[in-house]
């Protein structure tokens, strides 16, 4: 075994603008565990930083400002009436955010646990380029990349929307579309037999979603983000308002991606003849309301499509399915 | 090298047998390195394009896949097969070992051998697979069941001091290693730092230890040692000052005297994972380098079998490797050296350029590994 040098924990990172997520295999099983990739900054003072440090909320201190990551930045940013910053911003390292690296840091250390062991391997999710774009991805995943390896990881990258097809997708020899709709970007790839032959990312997602009902209702992002993920769901009734102005957003989102599938398929030069068609697996929290499914698999009905789809699914754990792509890309590969 | 998505011709088959691996991680594992294989330009697309338009190419695809028989071609009538390397003669045969204790925990044996039982997982079962007389590699493989041979590996995970007060974190780290072994069904025995014998992988089944490998004793040559071959694992460091324990060395010996009495395995088909392992991605051998150097092959009972030939090299066309030869410490095996050589003489007398006589050889390591595999699966079928 000595070209695997030492034999060490292997894990998959989920990194999405939302959520990081991490898959590790327990036997047969799959675990997982997710920390918001988010973050909450309040004045420093010493009773507060006592307080924080007595009830073991993970949290640092910089430029005379407290910083609380992770989970608990939601509930502290609830009790302060402030949002939430990101470290990322649409599916990529927020530059306008100087810490973000070195929050992200601390997010991962407390899925992890602590720094790698000699052999340990990670196995990351890449956003894909815009359609039509390069993009700052290749920035971003270094940047990640180099902060996992100085973190003890041997690293590999994987476009998100692919980890999805290797996560969901063994039944048909990891032959299908897998579409992450996440917090930044939505992440589309299509596989066929494993190897990837088209990606791309669409900046309309949850994030966009939350931003433009709250500039329409007038609610703060965040209020809008629970309220969606708490309540929302497609039902055709537009009685209340936050959950009209959702649905036309999220209907704004699908049709974006729709439009983007087909444009991709026109445009990719190497597309493979594929004699059968192909299952659509969704995944990412912002498929999660009921009747997503449903809604998406209209749009792509009428779509016409060149390949033809032959279901349009939810991921069995949708908001875990990237992150045991990256986790089976790894096992598989590294 | 970018990997391209499988054209019409390959793919069927790559889906077919992809379907038969029940794992998702082998199945994605082979998927992945079937089409990078794919992606390399073995085949002259230009002439099966022109067969293609002559309506046969379908009725061959379908021998491929159905028949458990080599694709015949013109490349093997072009190599000469009469300079291969002697039948070996097993001057070491194996000892008496019997049974002492054989109780739902351990097992002892009459040399002293005891195995632990509490890590003990099934996998899948070895069913029948082909082995190929190197003499006719054309020829239809014979079929077995029980192991042929064992190689020998080093985990190389991680060590703590071999020290009174490291005990503990010995113990830790070697529970943690046979975790690991168990779940990825790794070795069929582990052989940890106090010279305990574990039996991981049941002998009965299939271990993954070997990946792409090869190993011939002149008479009969094996592709993928997954199915005949057992594991065993040192867990150990080969860089280390002293990467076994008295106690390990002691452990590997008794051991072995069991495996190769239980099986007749013969003395020559004992052998290093550095020895066998191959690297079909670029045609070079030693992709695994545990135990290149410094195996105590008399310690353990066993001549000094880095003096064998390499079939990956002499059969198979696979070239020397720097990584390897630096694992080595510099120095080629004697086994190694003298089947370069052999090869440098086929290829003259072939009258070919050893690159292109070496490349010949390697499309016949692709036509025997697929005839192992599609012999496999059809062996699991029924």
């Amino acid at each position: 075994m000595k070209h695997a040098k030492n034999i060490g924990t292997v894990v998959g990172l989920d990194v999405g603008t939302s959520r990081v997520v991490l898959a590790e295999r327990l036997g047969e099983e799959f675990a997982y565990e997710s920390q918001l990739n988010a973050f909450v900054a309040i004045p420093f003072s010493k009773i507060t930083a006592s307080v924080l440090e007595k009830e073991g909320v993970p949290h640092s201190v910089q430029n005379g400002e407290i910083i609380i990551h992770g989970n608990e930045s939601e509930k502290f940013a609830e009790l302060m009436n402030t949002e939430i910053r990101r470290t990322m911003t649409r599916g990529t390292l927020d530059a306008k955010e100087p810490e973000s690296l070195n929050l992200m840091r601390q997010i991962v250390t407390a899925l992890t646990g602590g720094p790698a062991d000699p052999g340990d391997r990670i196995c990351f999710t890449v956003p894909a380029a815009p359609l039509g774009g390069e993009g700052n991805v290749t920035y971003h995943e270094s940047t990640v990349r180099h902060m996992l390896e100085d973190m003890g990881y041997q690293t590999k990258s994987i476009n998100e929307g692919l980890a999805v097809i290797y996560g969901e997708l063994e039944n048909t020899n990891y032959t299908g579309i897998g579409i992450s709709c996440g917090g930044g970007l939505c992440n589309v790839a299509m596989a066929y037999l494993s190897v990837p032959v088209l990606s791309f990312s669409i900046p309309k997602a949850g994030d966009y979603i939350d931003s433009s009902a709250a500039a329409v209702t007038g609610e703060r992002a965040n209020c809008i983000r629970i309220a969606k993920e708490q309540n929302f769901h497609f039902n055709g009734y537009f009685g209340e308002k936050i959950q009209q102005v959702l649905t036309v957003y999220y209907d704004e989102m699908i049709s974006s991606l729709v439009t983007g599938l087909s444009e991709a398929f026109t445009t990719a030069g190497n597309m493979p003849r594929i004699g059968r068609p192909v299952p659509l697996v969704l995944s990412g929290g912002t498929a999660l309301p009921a009747g997503f499914r449903d809604r998406f698999e209209k749009a792509i009905t009428g779509a016409d499509l060149p390949v033809k789809i032959s279901e349009v699914r939810l991921a069995s754990s949708p908001l875990h399915a990237a992150a045991k792509g990256a986790l089976v890309a790894a096992l598989a590969e590294m | 090298m970018a990997i391209k998505a499988p054209g019409l011709l390959i793919a069927p088959v790559l889906d077919w047998r992809a379907a038969r691996i029940n794992d998702p991680i082998e199945r994605l594992r082979f998927l992945r390195a079937a089409t990078t294989r794919a992606s390399q330009p073995l085949i002259d697309v230009g002439r099966l394009k022109s067969i293609q338009k002559k309506g046969v190419v379908s009725v061959l695809l379908w021998a491929c896949v159905l028949i458990p028989l080599p694709i015949p071609s013109t490349v093997r009538s072009s190599v000469n097969m009469r300079t291969m390397p002697p039948a070996l003669q097993d001057q070491n045969q194996p000892a008496r070992v019997w049974t002492i204790d054989d109780k739902p925990t351990f097992e002892t044996y009459s040399n002293g051998l005891r195995i632990e039982k509490e890590f003990v997982t099934a996998n899948r079962a070895r069913g029948p697979y082909a082995v190929f007389p190197t003499k006719r590699l054309d020829a239809k493989p014979e079929m077995r069941t029980q192991p042929v041979g064992i190689v020998f590996h080093s985990t190389e995970s991680h060590q703590a001091p071999f020290e009174q007060a490291e005990t503990r974190n010995l113990r830790r780290l070697g529970r943690g290693l046979l975790g690991y072994v168990r779940q990825i069904h790794a070795y069929h025995y582990v052989i940890d730092r106090f010279g305990q014998v574990y039996r991981v992988v049941q002998e009965s089944d299939v271990a993954f230890h070997a990946g792409a490998s090869i190993w011939g004793d002149g008479q009969l040559s094996y592709v993928g040692l997954n199915s005949g071959f057992i594991a065993v694992a040192f867990e150990a460091q080969t860089d280390s000052e002293t990467p076994l324990s008295a106690a390990q060395i002691h452990a590997g010996r008794v051991l072995t005297e069991m495996l190769r009495a239980k099986y007749q395995i013969a003395s020559y088909d004992c052998v290093t994972h550095a020895q066998v392992s191959v690297n079909p991605q670029n045609g070079k051998i030693g992709y695994h380098t545990d135990w290149a150097t410094g195996f105590p092959w008399a310690a353990i009972g066993l001549p000094d079998n880095y003096k064998l030939p390499l079939a990956s090299v002499y059969a198979f066309g696979f070239e020397d490797d720097d990584s390897l030869l630096s694992a080595a410490g510099g120095r080629r095996w004697q086994g190694l050296a003298a089947s370069l050589e052999l090869v440098r003489q086929q290829a003259m007398t072939a009258g070919l350029p050893a690159e292109e006589y070496r490349r010949r050889l390697q499309r016949r390591f692709q036509d025997v590994s697929n005839s192992a595999i599609l012999t496999r699966e059809r062996g699991e079928e029924q």
